[in-house]
C-alpha cells in the first residue's frame, strides 16, 4: 500500500517537474544565435562539397572510391545529427552541465590516457579512438576542450572570492591544464594544446584572476615558446616556413604558398562557387583545415568577409547571451563555449591566411570532420540552453 | 573598505565586464586582424598571387609552326618539313610526385631505344622540368609513348611535344645554297635556311590548358586555349635544279679526274637579272646529316690518327667546317688571267684602244715595269711576237695586258675596280659573303707612289689580290650585259601559305660601268678566245653554240702546303655570245699529283665549263646552230624490217657506212641500235637473217690516244664512238676521258663517248 500511496506523490513530483520544464520550454531560445549557427553550417556544408569535389573524385586519400560527393554526404549526415544534438542539449537546464562538470574532466583524462594506450595512429600522431562499426574515429581532445569549460566554470562558481588567491585561483586550474596538456603532448597534438591553454586562460580571466597572473603566464609562455623553437627542430621549421614560405616552396612552404595563391586568386569577387582551381590537388587539406582558402578563392574578398562577419556576429551574440545569463554558471559556460569557437575561428583563419604559423586547427562548421562538427554543434546547444534561461523581459 | 565592497559586490559585475572585454577582443579585434590580412592578400596582393597561381595551373605547350618549303625554279622540292614529336621528362615532377624512376627510365629506353643510364642521369636534375630524351620521333613511336604514359599515369612527368623535322629530298643537291636547320628548328646561318629564316620559320602556336597538380584536366574548368601556329612561307629559288645537277655532276667528275685536293667552285648566273642559276662548292655535305662525315671518310681519318683521339676529332671537325663553307661566296681566290677581261674592258671604255684598232702589241716574253727590278714575264717565255688586240687576248698575253693597264694609269684603274663592285660585297641574299682581299685605297696609293707600277702591272692580269667567285661573276656579267652591275640573288619569291606573294626577288641594278659598245667588243674577243684554233679557251668550244670565255691559272696561298705551290685553274664563260643568258665560272682548286692533265685553266677548267654548257644550253631552250651535214655526231636511224636497199639508202644519206651480214631481203637487226648517237661515218652492220650478237667485250683504255687511234681501238672491240670536247684535230688533241672506264665489261655495240682535249695549252694563263 505504501507503494500505492507513494506513487501519486512521485507522480505529482514528476508533474511539478514537467511544469517547470514546461515553463522553461516557453522561454524561447535565442533566435539570432540559432539562425547564425544554421546559416554558417549551411554555407559550410556547401563549401565542403565544392572544396572536396576534386580530391574526392581523384580519390587522393583512397577512401572515397572516386565518389565526388563522398565528403559532402558524410558531412551532411553529421550536420543533421549535430543539429538534433544541439536542439536536444539546448533543452537541458544548465544545472545539468554543472552536475556533470567534474565527471566530464575525469572522463576526458581517462580517454586521453586510453588514446595513448589503444589509440589509432595517423600521420605520425596517436589522437583517435576507434569506434565500432561505421562510426568515425573519435578524438578525445575535442571532449577535453569542452570539459575544461564546464569544469573551470564550476570551480570558479565554487571558489568565488577565493579565486583571487593563488591556492584556489591558480594552482588547481594550472594543475588540470598542465595535466591535460601533458597527455596531449605525448600524442602529440600541438594545436589542441594551444586551444586548451587558450580556453583555460580565458576561463581564468572570466573567473576574476588578477591581471598580474596573466602577465606572468604570458611571460612563461614566451619562454616556453623560445625553448620549444630552440629545442624542437620541427617547430622551428614551421616558423621558418611561416616567415618565408618560399625558402622551401616544395616542402614546408608548399601548403602555405598554395593557400596564399588560392586566397589571392579570389580577388574582390572570387572565381565563383565551384570554380576554385587550387582545389585541384594543389592545396592539401583543401576540405579540412584549409577550406577557408577555397572559400576565399571562390567567393572572393566580399564573400569571405561576409562569412567572417557572420562568425563575428555569432561570437558577439554568444557573449551577449553570456552577459544576460540568469546564473553565473550559465554566463561562464556560454562565454566559455563562445570563446572556444572564437579561438578556433581566429587560429584557423589566421593560419590559412599566414597571419600565424601553421597548426592543424579546423574551422568550425566548415571543415570536414564528423565528431568535431558534432561537438561543435553540441557546444552551440549549450549556449542556446543558457539563452533559454534568460528571464524574458515581459511586457508590463 | 572600498576594496572589500568591490570584491563582494563585484563578482557578477566583474564577469559582465570581463565578458564584454572578450566580446570586443574576440568578436571585433580578432576579426579586424583577419579582415586586414584578407584585404592584403585578396586586394593588394591579388595580381601577384593570381599570376603565380595561373603560372602553376596552366600547362602551356608550344606547337612549332611547320617550316616553309624551299623550291627550285623548276618547282622541285629542295627542302621540306614533316611533323614529328619530341619526348621530354620533367625531373622536378618525378621528384615531387615520387614517380617510379626506374619504371620510367626502363619504359622509355625500351620504346625509344636510348640508354637507360642517360635517362636516369637526366632525372638527377630535379630542379628542371624539361629534359629532352629523344627528338624527332615519328607518329607510331609517339603513340607508344602516349600509351605508356596513360598506362602508368605519368601525365606529370613524361611529355610529348609536337615538333618539325627538316628533310632535304635531293640530298646533296644545292646543299650550300640551302644550308641546314639546327636542332632547335631554326636556320643555322648557312644558306637560305639561315638568310630567309624569318620567312621560313612562321610563328609557333601554343596550347594553354588548366591542369590539376597531377596533370588531369580540371572537371569544371575545362578552359583550354589554342593559338594555332602560322606556317612559314615557301621560298622559291632562282636555282634551277637541273642546271644545278648538271654542274654538280661535272664538278664531281673534275674532282676525280684532276685529283682536286681543294675541291672546286662553279657558279652560274643569268647576267640579265642577277639571278643565280646554279651554285656548287666542293666538298659539299648532305644537309640531312650535316653533322656527320661519310663512314668511309671517318675510317680514313681514323686510320690517319690511330692513336690520338683529340687530333682525330679536330680533323673531323675541320673537314665538316670546310664542307659547310659556301666557297662561291665565302672563299677568296686569285682570279689570274680571267681578270684580263676587266683590264680590256677599261681600256676599251676609256678609248685607249678601239675594238677595231690597228695597234700592234709586241710581246718579247717579258716587259719592264717602272718601279720593278725584275721584268714582268709572259707565261710564254719566248714571247708572242707581234699581235693584234684580239690575238693578244687569245694568247692571254701578259705584256699586252700590262701595256693596256699602263695606258689606263693607276688612278683610273683603281676607280674602275671600285665601279665594277670589286671593293664591296655584292649584296647576294645569302649569309656569309666574304669581303675578299683587294687593296684599300691607302695601300694602292702606297703601291703606286714613287712611280712604282708593280702593283698595277700584276693586278692587270689578276694576280696579287683575291676576291670571291660571286664578285668575279657579277663583274663579268656586267661585261656581257651592257655594263650593268646587278645584285646577285637566289630568292625568286617568297609565297605565303595562302598563295600571296610576300616578297619578290627583283633585279636590282647598282650602276652601269661600261657602255653597250664596250660590252659587245669584249664579248667578241671572248668568243675569239674560245673559237679561234689558237685561242687559249679552245677546249671549251661546243659544237653548234657560240660561246665566249677566258682562262685563268693562279696560285692559292691559303691552300699552300709547305712550300709546294698550289694552283687554282679557272674559266669564266658567257653564252650564247650574241645575247648571253648565262655566265659561268668554274674554278678548280689544288690539283694533286694524280691529275690526268697539265695544270692550266685552258686544259682543266675550260673543258669542264664546256661540258657543262654543252648540256645547259640546250636545256635553256637554245637551238644548236649547226649544219646537219657537218655535225660530228649523228643519230643512227631505225632501219629494222626495212628492205636492204631502203636501209642502205637511208644510212648512207646520213653519212654512215654500211656492212651487210647474212642473207635475206629485210633487215632483222642492226648495230648500233637505232637512236644511238655516234660519230659521222661510223660503219653500221645490218643483220639480214639473225639477231645481232649479244656477246660481252672489254673496254680498252684509250685515254691519251689521238682521236683516230682511239676510235680504231674501240671499233676493233665492236664498240662505237661518240666524240665530244674540242673539235680540233691535230697530233696534240688526245682523248682526255672516256665514258666507260677501261676494263669494264660491256655488251658489244655499246657506245663509248670520248672527250678530246687540246694538250698544247700548257702554260700559266
Amino acid at each position: 500500500m505504501d507503494e500505492i500511496k507513494r506513487m501519486p506523490r512521485g507522480r505529482e513530483a514528476r508533474i511539478r517537474e514537467l511544469d517547470r520544464a514546461g515553463m522553461l520550454k516557453k522561454a524561447p531560445m535565442d533566435l539570432p544565435f540559432f539562425l547564425l549557427v544554421l546559416l554558417l553550417l549551411g554555407i559550410g556544408v556547401i563549401m565542403v562539397l565544392s572544396a572536396s569535389f576534386a580530391s574526392a573524385y581523384y580519390d587522393v586519400g583512397r577512401v572515397t572510391g572516386g565518389n565526388p560527393t563522398f565528403y559532402f554526404l558524410q558531412q551532411t549526415l553529421f550536420a543533421v545529427l549535430g543539429i538534433a544534438a544541439m536542439l536536444f542539449i539546448s533543452r537541458l537546464p544548465t544545472s545539468v552541465f554543472s552536475r556533470i562538470a567534474y565527471w566530464s574532466i575525469i572522463i576526458s583524462v581517462v580517454l586521453l590516457l586510453a588514446v595513448l594506450a589503444i589509440g589509432v595512429s595517423a600521420g605520425g600522431a596517436r589522437r583517435w579512438i576507434a569506434l565500432p562499426g561505421a562510426l568515425p574515429n573519435f578524438q578525445p581532445s575535442e571532449l577535453a576542450k569542452v570539459a575544461v569549460v564546464l569544469c573551470f566554470a564550476k570551480m570558479i562558481c565554487e571558489y568565488k572570492e577565493k579565486m583571487r588567491t593563488f591556492r584556489y585561483g591558480i594552482l588547481p586550474f594550472v594543475v588540470i591544464l598542465v595535466g591535460i596538456a601533458g597527455l596531449l603532448f605525448f600524442q602529440p597534438h600541438l594545436s589542441a594544446m594551444i586551444i586548451i591553454f587558450g580556453i583555460g586562460a580565458i576561463m581564468l580571466f572570466l573567473g576574476g584572476v588578477h591581471w598580474g597572473w596573466f602577465a606572468a603566464g604570458f611571460g612563461g609562455l614566451a619562454a616556453a615558446a623560445y625553448v620549444a623553437l630552440t629545442w624542437l627542430p620541427h617547430a622551428f621549421s614551421r616558423v621558418v616556413a611561416w616567415r618565408d614560405p618560399f625558402a622551401d616552396p616544395l616542402g614546408d612552404g608548399w601548403q602555405i604558398i598554395q593557400s596564399q595563391l588560392a586566397i589571392g586568386s579570389g580577388g574582390l569577387l572570387g572565381l565563383g562557387l565551384g570554380q576554385s582551381r587550387q582545389k585541384y590537388l594543389y592545396l592539401p587539406e583543401e576540405h579540412n583545415d584549409y577550406i577557408f582558402a577555397i572559400v576565399a578563392e571562390e567567393l572572393g574578398f566580399i564573400g569571405s568577409m561576409l562569412i567572417l562577419c557572420l562568425f563575428a556576429m555569432l561570437i558577439i551574440r554568444g557573449y551577449w547571451i553570456a552577459m544576460h545569463a540568469k546564473t553565473k554558471y550559465g554566463g561562464l559556460i556560454a562565454a566559455g563555449m563562445t570563446s572556444l569557437l572564437a579561438i578556433q575561428v581566429f587560429l584557423n583563419v589566421g593560419v590559412v591566411t599566414n597571419l600565424l604559423p601553421a597548426t592543424g586547427i579546423s574551422l568550425p562548421f566548415f571543415s570536414y570532420g564528423g565528431t568535431a562538427l558534432l561537438v561543435q554543434l553540441a557546444c552551440m546547444g549549450v549556449v542556446l540552453g543558457v539563452s533559454r534561461e534568460i528571464p524574458a523581459k515581459r511586457a508590463g | 573598505m572600498e576594496n572589500l565592497r568591490r570584491r563582494t559586490v563585484g563578482t557578477r559585475t566583474q564577469l559582465w565586464r570581463r565578458t564584454l572585454v572578450l566580446m570586443v577582443v574576440c568578436g571585433i579585434f580578432a576579426f579586424l586582424l583577419l579582415g586586414g590580412q584578407l584585404f592584403y592578400l585578396q586586394i593588394l596582393q591579388h595580381h601577384t598571387l593570381e599570376q603565380r597561381a595561373i603560372a602553376q595551373q596552366v600547362r602551356e605547350v608550344t606547337v612549332s609552326a611547320s617550316r616553309g618549303t624551299v623550291f627550285s625554279s623548276t618547282g622541285t622540292i629542295l627542302a621540306q618539313s614533316a611533323s614529328v614529336e619530341n619526348v621530354f621528362i620533367s625531373p622536378n615532377d618525378i621528384y615531387r610526385y615520387e614517380h617510379d624512376r626506374l619504371l620510367i627510365a626502363r619504359g622509355l629506353s625500351e620504346i625509344l631505344e636510348v640508354e637507360e643510364d642517360m635517362i636516369l642521369e637526366r632525372m638527377e636534375n630535379i630542379a628542371s622540368q624539361y629534359q629532352t630524351i629523344r627528338m624527332h620521333i615519328e607518329r607510331e613511336l609517339a603513340d607508344e609513348v602516349r600509351s605508356f604514359i596513360s598506362e602508368h599515369e605519368l601525365h606529370r612527368s613524361v611529355h610529348l611535344e609536337p615538333s618539325v623535322r627538316r628533310y632535304y629530298p635531293r640530298e646533296r643537291t644545292a646543299s650550300h645554297v640551302l644550308g641546314f636547320v639546327g636542332a632547335g628548328g631554326t636556320g643555322m646561318g648557312y644558306g637560305v635556311e639561315g638568310s630567309f629564316d624569318s620567312y621560313l620559320t612562321g610563328v609557333s602556336g601554343r596550347i594553354v590548358r588548366l591542369r590539376s597538380a597531377r596533370g588531369h584536366a580540371m572537371m569544371l574548368n575545362s578552359y583550354e586555349d589554342y593559338f594555332s601556329p602560322q606556317p612559314g612561307d615557301d621560298l622559291h629559288l632562282t636555282i634551277d635544279a637541273n642546271i644545278q645537277q648538271i654542274m654538280e655532276k661535272h664538278m664531281n667528275q673534275a674532282v676525280r679526274d684532276f685529283d682536286l685536293r681543294g675541291g672546286g667552285i662553279a657558279l652560274a648566273m643569268d647576267p640579265r637579272t642577277g639571278a643565280i642559276l646554279g651554285m656548287v662548292s666542293l666538298p659539299d655535305f648532305n644537309p640531312n646529316s650535316h653533322g656527320r662525315l661519310s663512314e668511309a671518310r671517318m675510317e680514313e681519318l681514323r686510320a690517319a690518327f690511330p692513336e690520338n683521339d683529340e687530333e682525330f676529332w679536330a680533323a673531323v671537325n675541320e673537314e665538316l667546317q670546310y664542307s659547310w663553307m659556301n666557297k662561291a661566296i665565302s672563299y677568296s681566290y686569285e682570279p689570274g688571267s680571267t681578270f684580263k677581261l676587266i683590264t680590256l674592258a677599261i681600256a676599251l671604255e676609256e678609248g685607249i684602244i678601239t675594238a677595231d684598232t690597228n695597234r700592234i702589241f709586241y710581246c718579247k716574253g717579258y716587259m719592264d715595269v717602272p718601279g720593278r727590278v725584275e721584268p714582268v714575264n709572259c707565261w710564254r717565255r719566248q714571247g708572242h711576237g707581234a699581235q693584234t688586240l684580239g690575238e693578244a687576248m687569245q694568247h692571254s698575253c701578259n705584256p699586252a695586258t700590262v701595256e693596256l693597264a699602263m695606258d689606263i694609269g693607276p688612278d683610273l684603274f683603281f676607280e674602275y675596280l671600285r665601279a665594277f663592285g670589286l671593293m664591296e660585297t655584292t649584296g647576294v641574299d645569302l649569309q656569309g659573303e666574304a669581303i675578299g682581299l683587294l687593296w684599300s685605297e691607302i695601300d694602292w696609293n702606297y703601291f703606286i707612289s714613287h712611280g712604282n707600277y708593280s702593283s698595277l702591272a700584276a693586278a692587270s692580269f689578276g694576280q696579287t689580290f683575291t676576291l670571291t667567285p660571286i664578285r668575279m661573276v657579277t663583274a663579268v656579267s656586267a661585261l656581257t650585259n651592257g655594263g650593268y652591275i646587278h645584285v646577285p640573288h637566289v630568292m625568286e619569291r617568297v609565297v605565303a601559305q595562302d598563295g600571296t606573294v610576300v616578297r619578290e626577288g627583283e633585279t636590282v641594278t647598282r650602276r652601269q660601268v661600261i657602255s653597250r659598245e664596250t660590252s659587245d667588243a669584249v664579248l667578241d674577243i671572248m668568243e675569239q678566245i674560245v673559237s679561234s684554233p689558237r685561242g687559249t679557251g679552245r677546249n671549251a668550244a661546243i659544237e653548234g653554240f657560240r660561246i665566249g670565255g677566258k682562262t685563268g691559272t693562279s696560285t692559292d696561298t691559303v691552300l699552300e702546303i709547305g712550300n709546294v705551290r698550289q694552283f687554282t685553274t679557272s674559266f669564266v664563260s658567257a653564252a650564247p655570245i650574241d645575247d648571253p643568258e648565262i655566265v659561268l665560272l668554274v674554278a678548280l682548286q689544288n690539283p694533286g699529283p694524280n691529275a690526268t692533265t697539265y695544270i692550266s685553266g685552258g686544259q682543266m677548267a675550260a673543258p669542264v665549263a664546256g661540258a657543262m654548257l654543252r648540256e645547259i644550253l640546250p636545256y635553256l631552250g637554245l637551238d644548236p646552230n649547226v649544219n646537219r651535214d657537218q655535225q660530228v655526231n649523228v643519230q643512227v636511224p631505225y632501219v629494222r624490217r626495212r628492205t636492204v636497199e631502203e636501209a642502205r639508202a637511208e644510212l648512207e644519206a646520213e653519212g654512215f657506212r654500211v656492212r651487210i651480214q647474212g642473207e635475206g631481203d629485210r633487215v632483222v637487226d642492226q648495230m648500233p641500235a637505232g637512236g644511238a648517237v655516234v660519230v659521222r661515218g661510223t660503219e653500221v652492220i645490218l643483220y639480214l637473217d639473225s639477231n645481232r650478237p649479244e656477246d660481252q667485250v672489254t673496254v680498252p683504255d684509250v685515254t691519251g690516244l689521238r682521236y683516230d687511234e682511239a676510235r680504231a681501238a674501240l671499233e676493233a672491240r665492236g664498240l662505237y664512238v661518240r666524240r665530244s670536247g674540242t673539235l680540233l684535230n691535230h697530233n696534240a688533241v688526245v682523248v682526255h676521258t672516256q665514258s666507260r672506264p677501261p676494263t669494264e665489261i660491256v655488251r658489244r655495240g655499246t657506245v663509248v663517248e670520248i672527250t678530246l682535249v687540246d694538250t698544247t695549252l700548257t702554260g700559266f694563263f
